[in-house]
């Protein structure tokens, strides 16, 4: 069942989603522009194209939306990719394994010494055991120790305007002082 | 705990707490006047357990490394390093307890005592105070509280030049913490008061 969509007369890809399915909104950050009453806000409810989010197709006028469904090409992506990581495998294998004097009789002289066809997977694994660790060493250094500025403010919330509440509206978001918070949270509560 | 008249709060309190890891500490807590308090957090002691353990775990190995090099002079050298170890260990990282000395017109004192029974002092002076305050922050893998003062800075009126944390060798939790800072602010405010009034 296809509803029409609001005035850009939206319409779903092949193997899209053709009136079922829940709404994929990409791109949450940009709010929409348009109001739309709610009555045609259907299914396909869609924010204005932003240069981020959507690419247009401007010969057909049709939207192509950020989607996870396969497309036809993401399948040919897909398949090149498949057949380059086999021949590569199967490249590797025969240098790896087919002696010297086969090869050099084809007349394939200048090839990698053969240690490299060991040395390089036993390196590649060493580099990730390594990453573990390297990587919980850097977090750990990164920490701020305790008596740090950074624990306390930074430079965002030293230099934040304060702007006058308004009457009845929610407060803007501000950066409340560390003093005010332990107050509040320890001071109050006898 | 000494007993004082009706009405006046008590001039010593002793309570007892845990800290991060779970070990037990004492807080004394000495009331002198409505302008001077001082904290005193006493750390659990070094434990027989720990202490055979490191001995056993040193000799041990020095006695596998003599069976490798069959000299002898290596097990006397692990006994010399076993007794040296302790002894900087009690002088230069065990700290016995940690005391918080607040002085209202004059400023904060902080001193630890190892447990040899040496003694280091921090005086912050309060003209330099701003706040003190618990915050939270990462501490290896865990997120601890942790009692800090923060230090005016010269320049800007409502900036923070400076973080001093205390009682960092002993690290009580929350509950401990409250008390302090409780207590803390009602000095600081007692000397707000009595700045701004002339």
């Amino acid at each position: 069942m296809r509803r029409q969509g609001p005035v850009l007369g939206v319409e779903a890809q092949a193997g899209g989603r053709l009136g079922a399915g829940p709404p994929i909104r990409p791109c949450p950050f940009f709010p929409v522009l348009i109001e739309a009453k709610p009555a045609e806000l259907g299914w396909r409810s869609v924010p204005p194209p932003t240069p981020h989010c959507r690419n247009i197709s401007k010969a057909t006028g049709k939207m192509v939306e950020n989607s996870p469904s396969p497309l036809p090409e993401r399948a040919i992506y897909g398949f090149v990719l498949f057949l380059s990581s086999q021949f590569g495998f199967i490249l590797y294998l025969v240098w790896a394994f087919v002696p010297e004097s086969w090869l050099n009789s084809l007349g394939l002289t200048y090839w990698p010494q053969k240690y490299w066809a060991v040395a390089l997977p036993v390196y590649l694994l060493i580099t990730i055991v390594i990453g573990y660790v390297l990587l919980f060493g850097i977090n750990m250094m990164s920490t701020s120790p305790l008596d740090s500025i950074h624990n306390i403010t930074d430079n965002y919330a030293k230099n934040q305007q304060h702007k006058k509440d308004q009457e009845e509206a929610i407060p803007a978001l501000r950066d409340i002082p560390i003093s005010e918070v332990n107050q509040m949270f320890f001071l109050e509560a006898k | 705990m000494a007993g004082p008249g009706a009405g006046e709060p008590a001039m010593e309190d002793e309570r007892s707490f845990s800290d991060i890891c779970g070990g037990r500490l004492a807080l004394h807590r000495r009331y002198y006047s409505p302008s001077c308090l001082e904290f005193c957090l006493s750390c659990p002691r070094i434990s027989l357990r720990s202490l055979t353990a490191v001995t056993c775990t040193v000799w041990l190995a020095a006695y596998g490394l003599f069976t490798l090099c069959e000299n002898s002079m290596i097990l006397s050298a692990a006994i010399f390093i076993t007794l040296l170890g302790l002894l900087g260990y009690l002088h230069f990282v065990k700290i016995d307890h940690e005391t918080l000395l607040i002085i209202d017109s004059l400023g904060i004192q902080m001193t630890s005592s190892y447990a040899s029974g040496k003694e280091s002092t921090t005086f912050i002076e309060m003209g330099k105070v701003k706040d003190v305050i618990i915050n939270e922050a990462i501490y290896m893998q865990k997120v601890i509280y942790y009692l800090c003062i923060l230090l005016k800075d010269p320049v800007e009126p409502h900036g923070i030049s400076q973080v001093v944390p205390i009682f960092q060798s002993a690290k009580p939790r929350l509950d401990c913490l409250i008390e302090v800072y409780r207590s803390c602010q009602e000095i600081l405010a007692h000397q707000k008061a009595a700045s701004t009034s002339p």
